[in-house]
């Protein structure tokens, strides 16, 4: 496995780019598409819904803050270059998260600004922005139908259903019998979606102000109706402090960051993992540990194609990316690939795992086998804090 | 420069009611000014507003009366500027700036800003210039009890009140005393973006809540002289402040505040001259100060996730023994100045405990001689030695590495100056240059945080600058105007920043700085009822930093030009005009350059009435054109246009 910068090395990574590029285009394009050339992108209300289905590059969209400012970029094809972090930008809240739902490209300004924000990734330009409710942190957005979203708030003692035409809140469902006594809110970390069933997972914590420290009991997995968001069953985790769920066809994973120990550390040990949840038998156990991890697991994504689930892997300020065999639950560390605290992103259409390194301020991407890093030219970005990919 | 700055510091008279009827020019350099009462009584203007209408001063406003305000010098922000009151140092361990918003100008007799340095008399510790505040003083020779009375009244229901008495208890004893007191509503209306600029239909117009502020101060001066001829003074001067924490534009706060109380006392004695030939200045100050937050976050949203009203800040104790000697000849001029320092911070609040202290010792001295008439040459340097003792390790914020049980021992600190002055006797025209390497330890907070968040790097090294001067003066004849150019260019290393990683904050020696720049000053009395100032800076004030995200980026809150112009007119009938006008181009909040406000005018004007000898009144206007800019991710709303009414009686 090999770290190089992205410049056309033909020989050795012709294949990968040829996959790239090709993926990049679209699917019924030839050339990654110029902002000001890109294809129709405007709300499309009928057909599939008010998305923006009508725009359908799929184009790799960087969120980067050096927690002062925000930018979004994206990766552009140029001439010299097979692929460049572009000049163009567009100014967000410095804690941003970019979600792509169903093909609507969603920016959820988060903690001290609380906006959401439906962009329109063909144009780069934004067709709305709605202010939430004060401090309630919006985390996550996933497809309720073609029409709304729901979206997760981690500083609300609820969570809402939006509309994707204009951003106005349909419906609110709340949540606050989860929280610990003593807590603000539950802190809904994650949604998941499978099938018509709607997932949350609650980190429930408590901060102390005397010790500066948060206490956490276990993780809370709730399961609601996707359109009616109605609660149907819970489930107490195994382990402390949900990061992420990822799911396949069979199965439900959650990535548990654990408790911080008195370093302010993730250790590598028992009390944080991947856990595998059985719906049937409401169970949830520890499928792989902190320990063969190597520290708290802060995000996942499954390529089930492979059998595969990569792992973003914290242990305080020593941070890894590690793949994990589903079949087995060995691990095994793609050492190329510093830690993912600049971005995670796995996009199963093209098999390319997508990471940013806030250190270098670089973006790397992998498949399965390369680890390779988009070149940044004379663009100064702002370190790589998410990544996603537009379009559907 | 000592030949500029000469004199006794302490002899000052008590205060006149300002406003003379006849202007001078005044100093010949830029680098080292001096700012007289004259300058903000009546005229509505904080501490930080005034000192930035001197050429590379850049102030730095969270908005309203009270607010945190600090200012930059020549590039270098507020957190390596020495900030001292009667030569005794403001900045704690807290890793911050001074907040200039505390400093209740009414205790104030003189301002000494010094842009090129930190002088011998304050220890040659900091790399961004000093400022000391010189409260009001004892005169002893005054045979006469005087007085003084202010009131003022303004918008957002500001008032202030304060009353200065001096009085010669007897031939040998002088004594001066004052306190004031000073509030502000602050709830001043303002236009929000609501946090959303990509939707123009949510802005709205509010005022600011949870915004006010009152403080208390007062100072007061016991000055004898012995029959040895030897001088003691005594001096006191204390604030307490308290105020809400508004919080940011969109999202404002109902029960957020904060209380503050310093209080430092000194004793300083003087002898005669001894051996014919020497001075000999003895003192010891000590300085309390505590700030104490206090947030409910429920209703507040800022502080911590907690359901519980919670308190959180620091006190601090400083003990600063200090001797200076010196010799003053016919050509040559000699300070030695031999000082000791305590400090210790502890928490105060619901917050765990912890207690910081720092013990340092200081020698520096400084030589100036005059080689002609025309030709001088001045030399300063300072050696610095500190201890740092976390309290048996029994608090403080781990790493994700290493967990403190002893402080680090630090290397001793160092700075020196070198400089040239030509001068034509009879002061028409002249010039200087002078290169100098100055130093700033990091601050007990930045090296072993004690905050949630803020993770401690006890390996910190002192930041370091080296700046070059050179500048000229010339006069006309009968010296009606006098212009001064100085250039000015300065490296910074290990500038200190605190980084943000996630939840942490983190102090690190990662700022590389490099500042050219140029002020233009013209200083003129055309006639004997007009003075007028004219004031420019052009300055390339860049990030030096490898981190291309901020390579040759322009310095946060640092503009490409400046300008400040004043005017100063005696009218009939006992009436004074001023008129100020100053503009900057535009600048940014951060070091990548994203956040962005726009150039901004400020005009104010004061029209002043001086009935008679020791009544004054003045009308003022701050903010005249009420520009309210902001950027839609700054969370401070500025006050726009505001009015001030202030009466003076003496007695």
């Amino acid at each position: 496995m090999k770290k190089q910068k992205f410049k056309i090395n033909m020989v050795q990574n012709l294949l990968l780019l040829v996959a790239l590029i090709t993926w990049a285009c679209g699917d019924n394009s030839s050339s990654a598409e110029s902002p000001e050339t890109s294809s129709s992108s405007e709300m499309d209300c009928d057909g599939a819904g008010c998305v923006t289905s009508a725009c359908t590059d799929r184009t790799v969209f960087i969120f980067g803050t050096d927690y002062k400012a925000g930018e979004l970029r994206w990766i552009e094809e140029k001439a010299e270059h097979a692929a460049m972090i572009s000049e163009d930008k567009l100014d967000f809240y410095q804690d941003s998260k970019i979600i792509n739902a169903g093909g609507n490209f969603f920016v959820l300004e988060r903690a001290g600004a609380d906006n959401l924000t439906l962009l329109n990734p063909c144009k780069k330009e934004v067709l709305w922005q709605t202010a939430l409710e004060d401090y309630s942190n919006p985390t996550d957005v996933v497809m309720a139908d073609e029409s709304s979203a729901w979206m997760a708030l981690e500083g609300a003692q609820n969570f809402v259903k939006v509309s994707v035409a204009d951003g106005k809140i349909l419906k609110t469902v709340k949540t606050d019998v989860f929280t610990s006594k003593g807590g603000t809110s539950p802190n809904l970390a994650d949604f998941a979606v499978r099938g018509d069933t709607l997932f949350a997972i609650f980190q429930r914590y408590v901060y102390d102000a005397a010790t500066y420290t948060s206490t956490y009991p276990k993780g809370l997995l709730a399961w609601y109706d996707l359109k009616t968001g109605k609660l149907l069953d819970t489930l107490t985790l195994a382990t402390k402090n949900p990061a992420m769920m990822a799911t396949t066809s069979e199965n439900l994973y959650v990535a548990t960051q654990g408790e911080y120990d008195e370093m302010w550390s993730l250790p590598a040990d028992e009390n944080r993992g991947i856990e595998k949840v059985n719906l049937a038998k409401k169970t949830s156990s520890l499928f792989v540990t902190g320990a063969k991890l190597g520290g708290g697991a802060t995000d996942i994504a499954v390529d089930e194609k492979n059998a595969v689930a990569y792992v973003a892997v914290s242990a305080g300020f020593s941070k890894a990316v590690v793949s994990v065999n589903l079949k087995d639950g060995s691990v095994k560390e793609l050492k190329d690939i510093s830690g993912a605290d600049g971005g995670f992103y796995f996009d199963a259409k093209s098999g390319l795992l997508y990471t940013g390194d806030r250190t270098f301020s670089d973006v790397l991407f992998y498949d399965g086998k390369d680890v390779l890093v988009v070149e940044k030219g004379d663009v100064a970005p702002l370190p790589p804090y998410g990544i996603t990919v537009s379009g559907k | 420069m000592a030949v500029a700055e000469d004199g006794p510091i302490r002899d000052l008279g008590a205060s006149e009611i300002a406003g003379a009827d006849t202007f001078e020019t005044s100093q010949k350099q830029s680098s080292y000014e001096e700012i007289s009462p004259e300058a903000w009584e009546g005229r509505g203007i904080s501490a930080a507003e005034l000192l930035s209408s001197l050429t590379g001063v850049e102030a730095h406003s969270q908005g309203g009366v009270g607010s945190f305000q600090t200012i930059s010098i020549r590039g270098i922000a507020g957190q390596d500027i020495l900030i001292c009151v009667n030569g005794v140092p403001l900045n704690d361990g807290s890793g911050g700036a001074v907040d200039l918003g505390r400093i209740d100008l009414n205790q104030v007799e003189k301002i000494e800003v010094y842009k090129d340095r930190v002088p011998v008399k304050f220890g040659g510790s900091g790399v961004g210039g000093a400022v000391n505040f010189i409260t009001k003083s004892a005169k002893v020779s005054n045979q006469e009890s005087s007085g003084k009375f202010l009131a003022a009244y303004g918008s957002h229901n500001y008032w202030e009140t304060a009353i200065q008495i001096n009085s010669a208890i007897t031939d040998s004893v002088g004594f001066t005393a004052g306190v004031s007191a000073r509030h502000s509503d602050n709830d001043y209306e303002f236009k929000s973006e609501n946090g959303t600029p990509y939707n123009k239909d949510d802005d709205f117009t509010a005022n600011r809540e949870n915004a006010d502020f009152t403080e208390y101060s007062g100072s007061a001066e016991l000055r004898i002289l012995h029959g040895n001829g030897a001088f003691s003074t005594l001096a006191f001067n204390g604030a307490y402040a308290e105020g809400g924490n508004p919080g940011r534009g969109e999202f404002q706060t109902k029960v957020a505040g904060y209380e503050g109380e310093n209080a430092t006392l000194s004793y300083r004695l003087e002898s005669p001259e001894l051996l014919g030939w020497l001075w000999l200045t003895a003192g010891l100050s000590g300085r309390f100060e505590k700030n104490v937050s206090h947030s409910y976050y429920p209703l507040d949203h800022i502080g911590y996730f907690s359901t519980e009203y919670l308190e959180y800040g620091a006190a601090g104790y400083h003990l600063l023994p200090e001797i200076t000697a010196e010799y003053l000849g016919e050509r040559l001029v000699a300070t030695l100045r031999i000082a000791g320092g305590f400090d210790r911070m502890e928490a105060r609040g619901t917050s765990r405990e912890w207690a910081l202290e720092r013990y340092s010792g200081n020698a520096a001295g400084e030589v100036n001689f005059h080689i002609t008439r025309w030709l001088a040459t001045s030399g300063e340097a300072s050696l610095q030695l500190l201890q740092d003792d976390i309290d048996g390790g029994k608090f403080v914020l781990p790493t994700a590495t290493q967990k403190l049980k002893t402080a680090s021992n630090r290397d001793a600190s160092y700075s020196y100056r070198g400089a040239i002055l030509l001068t034509q006797p009879a002061g028409y025209f002249g010039g200087h240059i002078s290169l100098g390497r100055f130093y700033r330890q990091p601050q007990l907070m930045e090296l072993y945080g004690v905050y949630p968040g803020v993770v401690s790097n006890p390996d910190l090294k002192e930041e370091t600058s080296l700046r070059f001067e050179g500048g000229l003066f010339a006069s006309t004849p009968k010296k009606i105007s006098t212009l001064r150019v100085t250039y000015y260019e300065t490296a910074v290393d290990n500038g200190i920043y605190w980084v943000t990683s996630g939840a942490f904050m983190k102090a690190l020696n990662v700022g590389e700085v490099r500042i050219r720049g140029l002020e233009l000053n013209l200083e003129s009395h055309p006639a004997k009822f007009l003075q007028v100032l004219m004031g420019a800076t052009i300055q390339k004030a860049l990030d030096h930093t490898d981190d291309v995200a901020y390579r040759d980026k322009n310095l946060p809150g640092e503009p490409v030009q400046s300008y400040y112009t004043e005017a100063k007119l005696q009218l009939p009938f006992h009436f004074d005009f001023t008129w100020a006008s100053s503009y900057r181009t535009k600048i940014y909040e951060d070091r990548g350059n994203r956040l962005e406000q726009p150039a901004v005018p400020n005009h104010r004007a004061a029209l002043g009435f001086t009935p008679y000898t020791q009544t004054r009144f003045v009308f003022a206007v701050e903010n005249i054109t009420d520009e309210t800019y902001r950027n839609a991710y700054s969370p401070f709303p500025m006050p726009g246009r505001e009015y001030r009414l202030t009466f003076t009686q003496g007695f």
